[in-house]
């Protein structure tokens, strides 16, 4: 076997089976990795309308063909399973060092499916798999796990949850190592719902390629294509808070629930140097990574003093910065570490700053919220009601169970940032590209699908010399013109990225001088044996997809899912750059429009046509859908 | 006419400063504002590989601009690159990309 | 001239490069539990400590072997002949430093040979991104470890507690 390890682990928790099946090399030449093979067996084993906590969904965890290899960056993994936050595909991607760790084991993708009994955890190591009790670890934050689990059997690579995930809030995480998560989409709540407190997993056997000598030296030219690149020196150093001057200048960082797109009183504050003089203590990195990207914190004073944690970076900064109206960096690291611990993910502490403005608008009282006040800036009230949420105390259970409950117990579903039912940190009101991807994002609205960081980071002659068949206007972000294409390109080519499982920061489209998809196809076809070139690699991505898109649709969501909150499209920033900039629905509509129909989705009705999914080889998705009635034949 | 720069990032650790304005009589172009970065701190922002050194024209750096009336911040070679033509209130900014997310 | 690779703790990312590239080129496989290199990391303190053998001058490990498979060669690189090693993993047990290995797989007692069939060019030092890894001459090496020590001394006697930053 090379590149893939050639096994798929499947864990059946009602029977307390341990199941290992052959990897079809067809099914992993044509779907790649975890997004891929994943999704077809999501597609294949549960049935449509399972409801995301019931027994019957499966979540699965693995790693792509380049993942164990030497290949730089090559050290994440990815999840798929039916999300309980939004009802759509729940997928992420994660770095540390749990996805080389499988594979070295021996396996491609670990599924998950059933319920146990009684809370348990799985201990991989190498061909044993065990369903060990975890009564002792059930009720501790994600931490207390680790180090419980690294005392039975060493300092090996983790997946747990903490209380969140136990107690199924509505978008609990599952931490990877201590820092890294996969959050967004609710993958703790589905492990939580399975009675799963951890994975453990250690790894001798190794990974093999199939031309070693090309490959090393692809390697070393994908190393020194990072390395070189005009991106390298400032992420080395800063990391993604490096990331806050674009959102500054361009006037849309997200301050007070997104009642303002700019922060002057926190200036210090998101200069990336701060964080370097405050709290980062050196660089760090996952598995195989040569940007080290990542940073060990220490907080050395203030009433957070001696917190320390590898990993805070910009979503955090954001949220619990200028989104809550605070500026302190040992903050930041504290509520990174409590949202880590206790296996929130930082989305739903979103939640606490709408909680800050409808309390600013005299909507709630602080009756409503267990007597606490929620001002703004209040860092005691922020902790204690992560803390709430996680455990589902008082209002902290009300919150547990989503943006849409939370509404209905309090209003205020205006003032909430829903974009395709996932709450957004990026404001999609002049930003054609954010409007797009959030909107058409099949995970829900955020930036990871299918936001074009490169139309920022690239200079516009970069895209028109690379993609001269696309309008000229596609690299001005604010220009509806050209969106559709580029966020169709983006949203396939991620969906490779996340199937090699590859770290997206290392590729060209973010670094203008990383690698390309042609560089990875050739890294594919020397690691795994199977050729493969920039077109093939691409109509990969497409496949996934479309794939993904299509599963939205089995589950009951049309064109009507794509939607955004009122608070865009009514409000807008009252100073800086985008001041007065409304969304403008017509305009976004014809974007969504084009973009399904470039996807091969009838713009009307939101179902594939029925041509898409045979010309990508996903017939096996057709009956199920005729069945539905949701497909345009 | 009054035009301010900011610098962010690597270029600001560079320079050693963050903001600054130049007044130009009459007209002036993004190159004008290049060609006064390139004389007060051309030595150090080479050194940290921000010129090339052929053309001596920016490297590695976006270079974009914030003006009175249009929305949001926009690459200079959305307008005319280092020929476009400066205006009064202009904000150009300049700072080596990076993503975040 | 004897070399031998320093180790740069607050250097060093974690991102375990070191360790694949070893077991690539000993044993033609990516598989860090089979390097001979390993990094070690305390990761609730953020101390990641990248170590091989130190190649003692009075290799511990080489006073203790029974049938006499350890020896130093002309470079100071001490080294395991195989074909004698009856892989008794005393060596393992008297090494102060834990830098002799077993090999899971191969079940053999393996250590850093300083990358010696590729010329003495230790792959480690070549692929580690952040220069946590650094061949030097031996002299430096102790030189450097007692600079070390004499700035750590002065630094607690000062007190310098804030001042931990790296980043410049």
């Amino acid at each position: 076997m090379y590149g893939w390890a050639g096994t798929i682990l499947t864990i059946d928790l009602s029977k307390e089976q341990i199941i290992k099946e052959p990897l079809d090399m067809a099914t992993a030449e044509k779907f790649l990795g975890p997004d891929g093979i994943g999704l077809k067996l999501l597609w294949e084993r549960v049935p449509a309308g399972t409801p995301p906590l019931d027994p019957a969904n499966i979540i699965c965890f693995g790693s792509g063909p380049l993942t164990g290899t030497f290949c730089p960056n090559s050290g994440k993994m990815s999840s798929v399973f039916k999300s309980p936050t939004t009802g759509l595909i729940g997928v992420g991607a994660a770095g540390g060092f749990f996805g080389p760790e499988l594979k070295e084991a021996g396996y491609d993708l670990l599924v998950l499916m059933g319920k146990a009994k009684k809370p348990v955890w799985i201990w991989i190591d190498d061909d044993t798999v065990e369903i060990r009790d975890a009564a002792h670890m059930w009720g501790k934050t994600a931490w207390e796990a680790i180090d419980i689990i690294q005392e039975e059997v060493g300092d090996v690579p983790t997946i747990t949850i903490g209380p969140a995930g136990e107690n199924q809030m509505f978008n609990a995480h599952a931490l990877i190592m201590r820092s890294r998560s996969i959050g967004g989409t609710g993958a703790g709540a589905v492990m939580g719902s399975k009675n799963v407190k951890a994975i453990g997993v250690r790894g001798t056997k190794g990974v093999q390629v199939y031309r070693p000598d090309e490959f090393m030296k692809k390697c070393k030219e994908a190393k020194d294509k990072i390395i070189n690149n005009p991106v390298y020196a400032s992420f080395a150093r800063y990391g993604t808070p490096g990331w806050t001057p674009t959102l500054i200048t361009q006037g849309v960082m997200p301050t007070r629930n997104f009642q303002e797109g700019i922060f002057p009183e926190g200036e210090e504050f998101l200069d990336p140097e701060t964080p370097c003089k405050e709290i980062f203590v050196k660089s760090d990195a996952c598995e195989s990574c040569v940007i080290h990207c990542g940073h060990w914190c220490e907080v050395r004073s203030g009433p957070y003093k001696g917190t320390k944690t590898e990993g805070v970076e910009y979503y955090a900064e954001y949220m619990f910065g200028p989104y809550m109206d605070c500026a302190d960096w040992g903050f930041i690291v504290k509520a990174s570490v409590e949202c880590n611990s206790l296996g929130i993910g930082f989305g739903s502490a979103g939640m606490i700053a709408w909680l800050m403005e409808l309390y600013q608008r005299g909507m709630i009282s602080k009756e409503d919220v267990d007597g606490l006040e929620p001002t703004w800036g209040n860092q005691e009230v922020i902790l204690e009601l992560l803390r709430k949420m996680a455990y589902r105390e008082g209002v902290g259970d009300i919150l547990a169970q989503g943006w849409e409950k939370a509404a209905e117990k309090f209003g205020g579903a205006e003032f909430q940032p829903i974009i395709t039912r996932l709450a957004s940190t990026e404001c999609p009101r002049a930003r054609m590209d954010v409007a797009l991807s959030h909107l058409t994002s099949v995970r829900g609205g955020d930036h990871n699908k299918s936001l074009p960081y490169f139309a920022w980071v690239c200079s516009p002659e970069y895209i028109r010399k690379n993609w001269p068949e696309w309008p000229k206007e596609t690299a001005d972000i604010y220009s509806p013109i050209g969106k559709p294409e580029i966020v169709d390109w983006t949203e396939d080519w991620k969906c490779v990225i996340d199937s090699l499982t590859c770290c997206y920061w290392s590729t060209s489209v973010l670094q203008a001088g990383g690698n390309s998809p042609a560089d990875y196809a050739e890294l594919l076809t020397y690691a795994t044996g199977v050729e493969y070139d920039e077109e093939k690699l691409m109509e990969v991505g497409r496949r996934i997809a479309v794939l993904e898109r299509a599963f939205n649709v089995r589950e009951g969501w049309g064109r009507d899912v794509y939607q955004m909150s009122r608070m865009f499209i009514d409000k807008a920033f009252p100073r800086g750059p985008q001041a007065g900039v409304k969304a403008d629905m017509k305009v976004i509509n014809k974007m969504v429009d084009k973009f399904l129909e470039r996807k091969g989705f009838d713009a009307k009705t939101g179902y594939p046509r029925k041509e898409t999914l045979e010309q990508l080889g996903l017939d096996f998705a057709i009956k199920q859908l005729k069945k539905q009635g949701r497909i345009i034949e | 006419m009054r035009v301010t720069v900011q610098y962010f990032t690597l270029l600001k650790r560079a320079i050693g400063k963050g903001e600054e304005s130049y007044e130009f009589q009459g007209g002036a172009r993004v190159e004008d504002i290049w060609a006064k970065t390139l004389e007060k701190y051309g030595t150090e922002i080479e050194q940290a590989g921000y010129v090339d050194a052929v053309t001596k024209e920016p490297r590695s750096i976006i270079i974009a601009m914030s003006r009175i009336g249009v929305v949001g911040l926009k690459h200079v070679d959305l307008y005319d690159g280092l020929e476009t033509e400066l205006k009064d209130g202009d904000l150009i900014v300049m700072y080596p990309p990076i993503m975040g997310g | 001239m004897k070399q031998l690779i320093i180790f740069d703790p607050e250097k060093c990312c974690g991102c375990k490069r070191c360790e694949k590239i070893c077991s690539w080129v000993h044993d033609q496989v990516f598989s860090k539990a089979r390097a001979r290199v390993r990094t070690i990391k305390w990761e609730t303190e953020g101390v990641y400590l990248p170590l091989s053998c130190f190649q003692c001058e009075t290799p511990f490990c080489m006073e203790v072997c029974p049938v006499g498979a350890i020896d130093k060669d002309e470079m100071g690189v001490v080294i395991i002949d195989e074909e004698r090693c009856v892989n008794c993993r005393l060596c393992l047990q008297v090494c102060p430093f834990g830098m002799i290995d077993f090999n899971p797989v191969t079940r053999q007692v393996v250590k850093c040979d300083m990358c010696k069939e590729l010329g003495y060019k230790p792959q480690c030092v070549e692929e580690c991104p952040a220069e946590a890894l650094r061949l030097a001459p031996l002299d430096e090496r102790a030189g450097l470890l007692k600079r070390r020590a004499a700035m750590e001394t002065l630094r607690k006697q000062r007190e310098m507690v804030l001042d931990k930053t790296t980043m410049d």
